[in-house]
């Protein structure tokens, strides 16, 4: 692969560079892949590295909708989030641009190759630093300001997951100052990494993104497509105690003995009950504890949703905490 | 003139009779030792020598050889200070060849003519047991360990001028002195431990099947304190296992003084930045052994398993695999017995704290990243369960203890042992470690179970290698219920108790 080096004037040139707010716009472009296309919409997406299984998978499910109506997603190539963003926009057949903080020739994180040869091939990777610069930790955040550049005046940036001191954040707060919209998936307040986004949406920065659908809502987008409603997991086939215990979980991982400890159940009904919620997909256990998989957060959902839900978090009549 | 006494050499924890040939001879006065004599032993030239005079004898103003043979056999330790002592005398006609018939010695000489305590003394006893020797002359303090074996008369020799008078038959010999029994060990109870009934399910299930384990938790949360409890709902020794134990331990010189056989299962918690050859066995000339064998029959418990030097990890996964180790060191090639029950442990992150619901964790994405690729590799695939230990709620720090006990558990573990017993036809077989073929006639899985099986393989994303520690840990969970079939409930608590493959993703 060659590296292009692209400047103001070129027609691939990025018009959005311009207006980034008080940023001093870069002077020229190192570009690997295929020609931008500036009068393409596009998303940026951006957040932690430390991301919790619901946070890719916001991050995954946004980039997915938003790509098959047609819009680039731009983000940073880095570990977790903007991983999960660049992947799903790849399968799902949509273009992605990748704005690295290292020279274009350089795969950044290492671990992350696959993805970076695969970008190089359908997508865009670009930065402002010449071939052969390695990583250096000052050269992030000021890369984040051409992800901001990379979307249209008014467009959006979607922050899902970071600290209240992240990278993220720095992405949210360039955007705000070159008046783009910048939008926040909502966490729990257990999740440390939802400090970031939670703070940006009670501060009214942003706007609150609980689904696509919403993005396209505040946007006033006219949808080419109708979303595919994703299949429901069948709850029926869950006992109540099953039931409680997904309830109990949350997007951050939870540990057995914190299930237990909350749910008051013995050990030995608690373990059935979690072998049979990983069996169905809705839990998978990592070593830090059960996280619930995208299935499973439906499954909340249609539990939340459905008659007689309050009763669930009601101690279960005939179990106490026995040896 | 020539003498030859008896005396024993250190391979590995086996010993091997050696002749301790001296020839006083005429010449300039010198002394020489040949034989692949170490260091150790060529400096029992002046040790003798104080030796013999404080005990009013003369250094023979001749020239000495001693000639310890097999010669090709590599040596080493102070014990051959009484032999050669002995073989002077008799060059120097100071006592009879007859005197020193059918005794197999040995001894380190202090410069006073005291006799000091020398390790693998119970090896000797069972390599002359074992050879039809049935007299062994050691240092007192080493005697109760000799007198463990059956049909040897056991000399307790405490000064070398004692020792004389008894082999001229002038004065008889103190007797073997009392073993001190070793010091009350503070009872380690599993009531102590409050809450945490997942954890004590893992011990209960690690100690029945021999399976090893890996608890995950915070910092104070209680993973030490359950993993020295493991020893102890461990079934009892036999005396075969005391033996091989106590003979470790004696070759090691860690058996104390007085000491008798050890009859408690081992726990050794090696410190994480132990070398390789402190953790397998090793050392220059022939190799001593390792935590690894020190923790035989016992519980090696490596806290903090992430700061462990890589090879020393790796190194790990044969032993742990063979249940024995063979070092080849410049001296030769030793094989030490190690089959051991391991318990790893584990914080979430380097400071310990992340997930934590009271402190914020403080390490950087980088540390997190190579705290947990240490994860990687072999060693971890020998890991069957992973165990969450959380902090214990203040309800259950308060309550009073619960729970069934050490003793009461132990019985529930001894149960199930000998259920393998007889299914495997050896007590050195258990469902943790028999070779798949040997465990398939007897998994008697029940329609229910494949079920569960069938339908978690593809849900659950499950390698060949999950599955197998699925199977033979639902086989343990069965035989602790008594039941012969393994049916759909024993392979869900397998599933919820095995260590998920995503181990190195996390952390």
């Amino acid at each position: 692969m060659k590296t292009r080096v692209i400047t103001r004037g070129d027609p691939e040139w990025p018009v959005h560079m311009d207006e980034i707010g008080g940023l001093p716009p870069p002077e020229q472009l190192y570009v690997r892949g295929k020609p931008i296309d500036p009068s393409r919409a596009a998303v940026a997406i951006v957040g932690t590295r430390r991301a919790t299984v619901a946070g890719l998978d916001a991050a995954a499910s946004i980039a997915a909708a938003v790509v098959r109506e047609g819009w680039i997603v731009v983000s940073g190539m880095a570990r977790g989030i903007d991983a999960a963003a660049h992947r799903a926009a790849l399968e799902a057949g949509g273009s992605t641009v990748a704005v690295l903080g290292t020279g274009v020739d350089i795969c950044y994180p290492p671990r992350n190759t696959a993805l970076y040869d695969a970008i190089g091939q359908t997508g865009t990777l670009i930065s402002e630093y010449p071939d052969g610069t390695p990583s250096a930790r000052w050269n992030f955040p000021r890369r984040n300001r051409i992800i901001v550049g990379c979307v249209p005046a008014g467009g959006p940036v979607v922050v899902v997951e970071g600290g209240v001191k992240s990278g993220a954040l720095i992405t949210a707060r360039y955007a705000i100052d070159a008046s783009r919209e910048v939008f926040a998936v909502p966490g729990s307040y257990r999740n440390a990494m939802a400090a970031g986004p939670n703070e940006l949406i009670r501060s009214g920065q942003a706007a609150l993104v609980a689904s696509p659908d919403h993005l396209f809502e505040a946007l006033e987008v006219q949808l080419h497509s109708r979303s595919v409603p994703s299949a429901m997991p069948a709850v029926d086939g869950l006992s109540p105690f099953q039931k409680r215990l997904l309830l109990l979980m949350d997007d951050v991982s939870t540990t057995p003995s914190r299930l237990q400890v909350e749910s008051g159940i013995a050990w030995s009904e608690l373990s059935p009950a979690l072998a049979s919620l990983e069996i169905r997909g809705l839990v998978s256990k990592r070593i830090s504890g059960y996280e619930v998989t995208a299935s499973g957060a439906r499954a909340r959902r249609c539990l939340l949703d459905a008659p007689g839900a309050e009763s669930l978090a009601d101690p279960l009549p005939g179990t106490g905490s026995s040896g | 003139m020539l003498a030859k006494t008896e005396s024993i050499a250190i391979v590995g924890t086996e010993a091997r009779l050696v002749d301790v040939e001296v020839d006083v001879g005429t010449g300039l006065p010198a002394f020489r030792v040949v034989g692949l004599a170490a260091k150790s032993i060529t400096e029992a030239e002046q040790r003798t020598r104080s030796a013999l005079m404080a005990s009013g004898f003369r250094w023979p103003p001749h020239r000495m050889v001693a000639n310890l043979a097999p010669a090709a056999l590599p040596k080493e330790g102070t014990h051959f200070d009484l032999p050669i002592a002995l073989g002077m005398l008799v060059g120097d006609d100071r006592l009879s060849q007859e005197a020193l018939a059918d005794w197999v010695v040995m001894g380190e000489l202090a410069l006073t003519g005291r006799v000091r305590p020398v390790r693998g003394v119970l090896a000797a006893a069972i390599a002359c047991r074992e050879a039809g020797r049935d007299r062994l002359m050691c240092p007192a303090a080493n005697a109760a360990e000799a007198a463990v074996v059956e049909g040897l008369e056991v000399a307790p020799v405490r000064t070398l001028a004692e020792c004389i008078r008894y082999l001229k038959g002038e004065e008889g010999l103190q007797g073997i002195p009392d073993p001190i029994p070793p010091a009350e060990r503070d009872v380690d109870d599993l009531r102590e431990v409050r809450g945490q009934q997942n954890a004590k399910t893992a011990l209960l299930i690690a100690a029945a099947g021999g399976h090893n384990l890996l608890f995950y938790g915070p910092p104070g949360a209680g993973k030490t304190m359950l993993a020295r409890r493991l020893p102890g709902v461990l079934p009892e020794m036999s005396v075969e296992e005391s033996l091989e134990v106590t003979r470790i331990y004696s070759v090691a010189g860690l058996l104390a003084e007085r000491a008798s056989l050890i009859t408690e299962r081992p726990f050794r918690t090696p410190h994480h930045n132990v070398s390789m050859a402190g953790l397998l066995g090793g050392g220059h000339g022939l190799a001593r052994p390792g935590e690894v064998s020190l923790a035989h029959h016992g519980v090696l418990f490596l806290d903090e398993l992430p700061f462990y030097k890589s090879d020393a990890l790796e190194g790990l996964r044969a032993p742990v695999e063979d249940g024995s180790i063979r070092i080849a060191r410049s001296g030769g090639a030793v094989k030490f017995p190690c089959r051991f029950s391991l318990v790893a442990a584990m914080n979430p992150c380097p400071c310990g704290f992340a997930g934590d619901q009271l402190k914020p964790c403080t390490c950087s994405d980088h540390e997190r990243q190579r705290y947990g690729s240490k994860l990687s590799g072999p060693l971890i695939d020998r890991l069957d369960m992973q165990v969450d230990v959380g902090r214990p709620s203040e309800e259950e720090l308060l309550s009073e203890p619960t729970g069934p006990s050490s003793e009461e558990v132990r019985a529930r573990v001894t149960e199930a042992r000998e259920l393998q017993t007889r299914r495997y036809g050896t007590s050195l077989l258990v469902n943790g470690t028999v070779p798949r073929r040997k465990l398939n006639p007897y998994l008697h899985l029940t329609k229910a179970a494949r079920s569960e099986l069938r339908s978690s393989i593809p849900a659950m994303a499950l390698s060949g290698r999950a599955v197998n520690r699925i199977l033979r840990l639902a086989r343990t969970i069965a035989d602790l219920q008594r039941s012969r079939e393994v049916d759909g409930s024993h392979i869900l608590d397998a599933i919820t108790l095995r260590a998920s493959d995503r181990l190195l993703e996390a952390a």
